[in-house]
């Protein structure tokens, strides 16, 4: 994937010194990105460098780090139950989350394309809610789930079903959780919106002619070309979701019975209520590992399915 | 210039942004830096030569109202005393231990501070606040003997005092009498005992686990959760051998008087009766809505209940606990320590010490909580209403002071909590006996513990 930029300049990739002009050229470069770098030196990469040395120490924050090499990995992958429990529980919470959530913002963003009259009325109405706080909107969830007065049930019970007991089960706390995921689409969807007016309008005209309907067109024209922006989408959503956090600390604290402990949660928990935070820190970066295969795995699909417009086919 | 332009095609920009988004998920979860040894940083230092006033810092997590009821102390504590000025900072009370732990760690903590009271010993094991022993020998004012030996001693690890205790709050029962009246029991003769608290629920209770339920006459769990294996003559934790004793007879039966009640009535129809019917102490609170007819309650609720229940018939008496053992409650609190790197401990613990004894004078009137010492148990709270029925509630609270329990006093306390939450939730729901529930939650809780005790 990186070879496109790569392949260009390798002709004249041989090592020699700047000279002085260039030098100075270069400097002022140096010194235009200088304040990022420091930026990133000091707030992204020491805080990873960091946190991988705790990973293999015990640590309270409070005295200083002991070394254990391995200790915490054996105790998250050998002994450790609420670890595995975590994995299960977020891994599920993002198989059912993210694909969902994309394809109900796919098709809003598909309704938001519509020239219709209020247009920009139903834009707002749909990106609203991700500008409420999430702890304000994680409280009106918990009664929204309620299950005896709740908003969900109420409408289940007109329709003759019975309501789920939501957050106060075992089986229903996760479907909860993924129910609540769908709040927070707006920016998703106006993403895709972006990406959906990107597409030239001719493509339409000439599958109109060759007597695509309304489907056909949204299959062979629509998605194709909105690839990129799902695949961004995709990417940036399960990142999101493996990092699902405030909610489930205003919520449910991760019950009943651990059924919504959540892998950042859990991390949370050990490192600021435990006091373990060099474990804390072995888990971190094994979310890390774990984030990164999704994305790997991602990109390398990515090629099989995601079509880019300007990219020169290979 | 242009030699160096990169190529940035909309597709590398796509895929570095999500690389580094996920790079910056790794970055989010890293605590702060690691502790700087030595000098305390400046921060509260302001004693130079030419002044003769120190001003000292301190972190509270009371906000809103009750964030006022300490500015007003704190401002009274000003007003009264030349030497020495307290600049207060509210701390949210969810943030205040994670702000506080990044504080003390980077060497930069505020000189005084307020804490859970439970915590203290969490503190105390790896060094986060200060012992006091030093300063409480040479105070004239502060003698342990004060106070109240639960309160004080969930303050003590290892022999040494590392905080005074601010203010309590005990459990008792309350009962409906109304709803006693209407299933036609006497509301004189209310149970002290697990067994007539059984039979009180039976008659009371309407509904049932299919249909759900209208009215409950008792929930066993949901309160908190140790008040049970003491109430049934049990304890949790063994301070002599530093061992978690929940397997123990007595806890067994307490979990199975809490199965029984899963059993009898429907574990997850009660659960849904019970977290469906809204937070403690609110409107929706189901015995200010004469919906649950028993129900056991921490004494900062007697205000609650005179705010949004004022009409409910209600009754207070001592936790009702199982034949053969004894009065129980539990007292929990909040308390005033000096993090480790206290720029300056010795003004610090003169508020220190004037806050757990004259300060929380001030504070129990306003916020209706309890007081901790010996001889303040007549301070009564403005926000109830002064008659006979409610001064008598509150003694009940604050008799309770004499023989409560505190929480294990353990490094792994948090933890631990976590942990018997489980096993209830997991007896509540049907998925683990009682004995297994706890035996689990034991062996977990000793294993985190021998790690904090450095055992293991």
């Amino acid at each position: 994937m990186t070879t496109v930029a790569l392949s260009a300049p390798k002709a004249r990739r041989r090592l020699r010194l700047p000279t002085r002009g260039e030098w100075r050229q270069n400097l002022t470069g140096y010194l235009f990105f200088a304040p990022w770098l420091l930026g990133l030196m000091l707030f992204n990469v020491y805080p990873i460098g960091a946190a991988v040395y705790y990973s293999f120490t015990e640590y309270s924050v409070l005295q200083a780090p002991r070394w254990i090499g391995l200790g915490n990995y054996h105790e998250m992958f050998f002994v450790d139950e609420l670890f595995w429990k975590a994995i299960y529980n977020t891994f599920y919470y993002a198989a059912f989350s993210v694909p969902l959530s994309l394809s109900i913002a796919i098709f809003l963003a598909a309704l938001l394309n519509y020239r219709v009259p209020g247009l920009s009325f139903f834009r707002t109405t749909f990106f609203l809610p991700s500008i409420v706080p999430v702890v304000a909107a994680s409280v009106v969830w918990a009664w929204i789930l309620h299950p005896e007065y709740g908003l969900i049930n109420d409408l289940l019970a007109r329709v003759g079903l019975p309501g789920p007991p939501w957050l106060t089960s075992e089986l229903w706390s996760k479907p909860a959780f993924i129910l609540m995921s769908l709040w927070d689409i707006g920016p998703t969807t106006i993403i895709l919106l972006a990406g959906l007016q990107d597409i030239p309008e001719h493509l339409y005209e000439a599958a109109e002619i060759d007597g695509a309907n309304l489907f056909q067109r949204f299959r062979h024209v629509t998605l194709p070309l909105l690839t990129p922006t799902i695949f961004f989408n995709l990417v940036i959503g399960l990142i999101g979701a493996f990092q699902l956090f405030a909610q489930v600390y205003i919520i449910s604290d991760g019950g009943p019975l651990w059924s919504t402990l959540f892998y950042v949660y859990y991390l949370y928990r050990q490192g600021f209520q435990y006091f373990n935070m060099g474990y804390a820190s072995a888990l971190a970066l094994v979310l890390f590992v774990i984030i990164l295969i999704f994305t790997i795995v991602l990109m390398i699909s990515s090629r099989r399915w995601v079509y880019y417009e300007g990219a020169q086919p290979r | 210039m242009s030699k160096v332009q990169s190529r940035l095609s909309r597709r590398a920009f796509l895929q570095t942004t999500a690389v580094l988004a996920a790079g910056s998920a790794l970055a989010a979860c890293v605590p702060a830096a690691a502790p700087s040894t030595g000098e305390s940083a400046g921060s509260g230092a302001s004693a130079d030569a030419g002044t003769a006033t120190t001003t000292i810092t301190y972190w509270t997590f009371w906000a809103d109202r009750w964030g006022e009821f300490q500015q007003q102390i704190v401002d009274d504590y000003n007003a009264t005393h030349d030497q020495l000025q307290v600049e207060m900072l509210i701390v949210p009370w969810g943030d205040l231990a994670t702000k506080l732990l990044t504080a003390v760690s980077a060497g930069n903590p505020p000189d005084f501070s307020i804490i859970n009271r439970g915590e203290v010993v969490e503190w105390a094991v790896r060094g986060g606040v200060m012992a006091l022993d030093d300063f409480i020998d040479a105070s004239a004012e502060s003698n342990p003997d004060d106070w109240f030996p639960v309160a004080w001693g969930e303050c003590v690890w290892e022999g040494k005092s590392f905080a005074q205790p601010f203010e309590s709050g005990t459990y008792a029962a309350w009962y409906n009498t109304q709803l006693f009246a209407d299933a036609g029991l006497d509301p004189a003769q209310l149970p002290t005992t697990w067994a007539e608290v059984d039979a009180a629920a039976q008659a009371i209770t309407s509904g049932n686990a299919t249909d759900g339920y209208e009215r409950v006459g008792f929930i066993p769990w949901g309160s908190r959760q140790d008040l049970l294996g003491w109430l049934a003559g049990g304890e949790w934790y063994d301070e002599e051998s530093q061992a978690v004793t929940a397997v123990t007879p007595e806890n067994i039966a307490a979990m199975t008087w809490v199965k029984q009640y899963a059993d009898q009535y429907g574990g997850e129809a009660l659960e849904r009766f019970r977290q469906g019917m809204g937070g403690g102490d609110t409107e929706d609170d189901p015995f200010y809505r004469n919906q649950i007819a028993m129900a056991w309650k921490g004494s900062w609720s007697l205000s609650s209940k005179t705010e949004y229940a004022p009409d409910v018939a209600f009754n207070v008496l001592p936790l009702p606990y199982r034949e053969g053992a004894d009065n129980d409650s539990i007292n929990q609190g909040s308390a005033c320590v000096l993090p480790t790197g206290s720029p300056q401990p010795e003004p610090a613990y003169e508020f220190l010490s004037w806050m757990s004894i004259n300060g929380v004078a001030q504070w129990v009137p306003n916020a209706a909580d309890m007081v901790s010492r010996k001889d303040q148990t007549e301070i009564y709270p403005n926000a109830l209403p002064d008659n006979d029925e409610f001064r008598g509630h509150w003694k009940t609270y604050n008799d309770a002071l004499a023989y409560a329990h505190h929480e294990p006093s353990m490094p792994a306390r948090r933890f631990w909590n976590d942990q018997l939450g489980a096993a209830v939730d997991a007896i509540v729901l049907g998925q683990k006996t009682p004995e297994q529930a706890l035996q689990d939650a034991q062996d977990a809780t000793q294993r985190e513990l021998d790690k904090a005790l450095g055992k293991a």
